[in-house]
């Protein structure tokens, strides 16, 4: 028993099948019909069923602009202390440092380092903005050890507060008009050496209602700018002010 | 014996009136997409109820019965936990006093119109806040709501304030005139004693 059945010369195969792909009953009724349109249809062999599909297919994605040229190559490249738009606000990066101890905030564990972008935020839209939205707006990447893991929805890892510099507090919400400086803090584990380099991301959201609830908000964060910063340990005024 | 031939299948053929069925259907929805689209009715049908008041005035919700105080501001919030929030524009305090009407009621919605034709959200926790908590029938609820906004924002401002967080369509909300002027903006924006904006309370706030 067994072996590999051989196929005699002559008999049929599934490759040389070119036979209409409608079962014969289906083209009986076809016929009965007398629609010259159905028997046609149904005396198509699936090759040619399948060949029509894809070039109706492909006609109807090039009426909606699937031909055209793609106009972005990807996200630019983000440069230091340079005002960006990100709708719906308007980033600066200025650096990124990373320390041990900030006021006012708490580690996961007290072996954990904080890695922070400090920035300047403005949303500049007509409206307040939840925090939420900016924590998706600003995203870190390329650093080993952040204890944050990565979301699905958004590239890189979300920051884990955003710390206002004046006063400590958690900016939210963004109000529009006004210009805060702020950190964005990533708690890194403090068993990994700390980073000397991070890949900021920067997104851009879209104002539209949801695909479920009609309440228009901000979607779909898409990465528009990033590069690869210098990373350096904070130090305090006093520190700076001694250096000089 | 020779078996009876299959029968051969009968095509049914639409008659004139299926047809005109048809006919009849796609015309309805020709006609109902001309008159949505040429009467656009469902912003105003989803539209919240904006019950007017101003400061000092109770406004009658059907949730509640809710009166604004007078509206105070600085460059320093004092959120009577131990810590003083400043702001690149200027914080502005509104005492809030609710009544509820029925049963317990927990208001969610709060936001600023600005004079400046901007919208300030203020959320139930943040540095832009409105956290009454559950207020009872037969227990006035005192609060103070807090919000951060560019010193132009101020003149002409409107307080709305709702109950549901997410949805305010077709339900009650009183909208506020603060009566503030350029003249507060200004003071306010060149003032940095702190203004207190405390927890909510059953207490009547002292008066100064």
């Amino acid at each position: 028993m067994g072996g590999a059945a051989e196929h005699e010369p002559g008999a049929p195969t599934l490759g040389r099948v070119s036979g209409p792909a409608a079962p014969p009953d289906l083209r009986a009724r076809a016929r009965a019909s007398g629609s010259l349109v159905a028997r046609r249809a149904l005396d198509q062999p699936l090759r040619r069923i399948g060949i029509g599909g894809a070039i109706v297919l492909l006609a109807v994605t090039a009426a909606f602009g699937g031909l055209r040229e793609q106009a972005e190559d990807g996200p630019e490249k983000l440069a230091v202390d340079v005002p960006v738009a990100v709708a719906p606000f308007e980033l600066t990066v200025h650096r990124v440092v990373w320390t041990t101890d900030l006021p006012g905030q708490y580690l996961s564990d007290d072996g954990n380092r904080w890695v922070g972008v400090v920035a300047t935020v403005r949303n500049t839209s007509d409206a307040g903005v939840l925090g939420v939205t900016l924590q998706d707006a600003l995203t870190l990447a390329d650093v080993e050890g952040l204890v944050q893991e990565p979301r699905a929805l958004v590239p890189g890892v979300r920051a884990t507060s955003i710390a206002l510099l004046e006063d400590g507090s958690s900016l939210s919400p963004v109000q529009p008009g006004l210009s805060y400086e702020a950190a964005f803090l990533f708690e890194q584990d403090g068993s990994v050496a700390p980073p000397t380099s991070a890949t900021v991301l920067l997104q851009q959201h879209t104002w539209r209602s949801g695909s479920l609830d009609p309440t228009e908000t901000w979607w779909d964060p898409t990465t528009t700018l990033r590069a690869a910063l210098d990373v350096r340990e904070a130090r305090s005024d006093a520190d700076e002010e001694a250096e000089s | 014996m020779s078996t009876p031939a299959a029968p051969t299948p009968r095509v049914r053929r639409p008659t004139a009136q299926t047809l005109g069925a048809g006919a009849a259907v796609l015309a309805a929805l020709a006609v109902g997409h001309v008159v949505v689209t040429a009467f656009p009715v469902d912003e105003r049908v989803q539209a919240s109820f904006l019950r007017p008041t101003v400061v000092g005035e109770p406004v009658e919700l059907r949730y509640a019965r809710l009166t604004a105080g007078e509206p105070s501001g600085s460059t320093v919030l004092d959120a009577d936990d131990g810590s003083l929030l400043s702001t690149p524009g200027v914080w502005l305090t509104v005492p809030v006093t609710i009544e509820a009407v029925g049963q317990p009621r927990t208001f969610g919605f709060a936001e600023l119109l600005g004079g400046d034709g901007r919208t300030y959200t203020v959320s139930t926790g943040g540095r832009s806040g409105f956290l009454p908590g559950t207020a009872q029938p037969g227990v006035p609820r005192y609060a103070t709501l807090r919000v951060e906004v560019p010193p132009e924002a101020l003149a002409g401002a409107h307080l709305r304030i709702g109950l549901e967080q997410k949805d305010q369509r077709r339900d009650d909300v009183a909208d506020i005139d603060l009566g503030l002027t350029q003249a507060d903006a200004d003071a306010w924006a060149a003032d940095d004693s702190p203004v207190v904006a405390g927890a909510w309370s059953d207490e009547p706030p002292e008066q100064p």
